[in-house]
């Protein structure tokens, strides 16, 4: 009945079962998904979360010379965190 | 098949609101509609399964994958797909912008909404989109408001779509029902302007498709 259901990324819940927390929900990617993500990136293995808050423009600048360039958000950053280091005389670390 | 991304930086202008009962609005003319929901929230997502997935049907999508399945949607027959977005997310906003005919901007009639514009039009600019911001949740009976709220968002560079939703209670008590307004009360004032808008936004999308394709 359903036309679309093989393209949503989370299997669809049911109406009644949305009071439950499901067992497998917020993982991402059910196994029927006709388009879906591994559970969980292998790439943030061993690795360590930076943070930072800026304002609006400064986030929509990033992330739109991010996708001009066809690089990810994260591959910006190390590259900018390389020519920081750069600047100051330091080693770059390269991701 | 038309495309249009509903994107604001805002929250609670009405974006979800918009986004289904545009395409429950197209589903009543005969289009294939489907709702694509990047919102980590899920509004539209919930909305979708109090009807039980009835059509128009609303799929999530992380925003890289936004591309792939409006393919994949048009190739199982969507003709005509809104893209719901959260509000301060540029990397889902840029994603539904760049593959849309054209863009919808829903802001409430206030000086604090409308200042927050200004973000999305600059989005909208650098993909170069067709784009009007659609005034949501303001009184029905205020022309002289509209006037005014029209004249500051030329002001941005960006023209106002002259279909307005005003606030009606009808929205909530379709959305709890996980209805549209048109299925909730057919011929009720919320449904006349929600046909009104979906008409116009197909005209101006056909406009703006035809226009790149003749290049």
């Amino acid at each position: 009945m359903s036309r679309f259901a093989n393209l949503a990324d989370k299997p669809k819940a049911k109406p009644k079962q949305e009071d439950q927390p499901s067992a497998n929900g917020g993982a991402g990617g059910g196994p029927s998904s006709a388009i879906s993500a591994s559970p969980r990136s292998n790439s943030r293995v061993g690795r360590k979360a930076i943070a930072a808050y800026f304002s609006p423009e400064m986030s929509l600048a990033m992330h739109l010379c991010a996708r001009k360039n066809g690089l990810s958000l994260q591959e910006l950053m190390a590259e900018a965190f390389d020519d920081i280091l750069r600047k100051y005389g330091e080693s770059p670390i390269g991701g | 098949m038309t495309i249009i991304a509903i994107v604001s930086q805002k929250g609670g202008s009405g974006k979800t609101t918009l986004s289904v009962n545009l395409a429950a609005a197209a589903e009543a003319t005969g289009a294939v509609a489907l709702i694509i929901d990047t919102d980590p929230q899920a509004t539209a997502s919930q909305w979708g399964a109090w009807r039980s997935d009835k059509a128009p049907e609303v799929i999530d999508s992380a925003p890289p994958r936004i591309q792939a399945k409006v393919d994949a949607a048009k190739a199982q027959g969507a003709t005509f797909i809104v893209i719901d977005t959260p509000p301060h997310a540029d990397s889902a906003a840029s994603r539904a912008v760049e593959v849309a005919d054209l863009v919808l901007i829903p802001c409430r009639p206030s000086a604090f909404d409308l200042a927050a514009i200004k973000t999305t039009v600059s989005l909208v600019r650098l993909f170069d989109k067709p784009a009007y911001v659609v005034f949501t949740a303001g009184p029905p009976h205020a022309p002289r408001m509209y006037e005014e709220a029209a004249e500051l968002v030329q002001g941005f560079g960006i023209e106002a779509c002259p279909h307005m939703l005003p606030d009606r209670a009808i929205y909530r008590h379709a959305s709890a029902a996980g209805a549209s307004v048109i299925e909730f009360e057919p011929e009720g004032k919320a449904a006349v302007e929600i046909a009104m808008l979906h008409r116009w936004t197909i005209a101006h999308a056909d406009m703006s498709t035809t226009a790149r394709e003749g290049v």
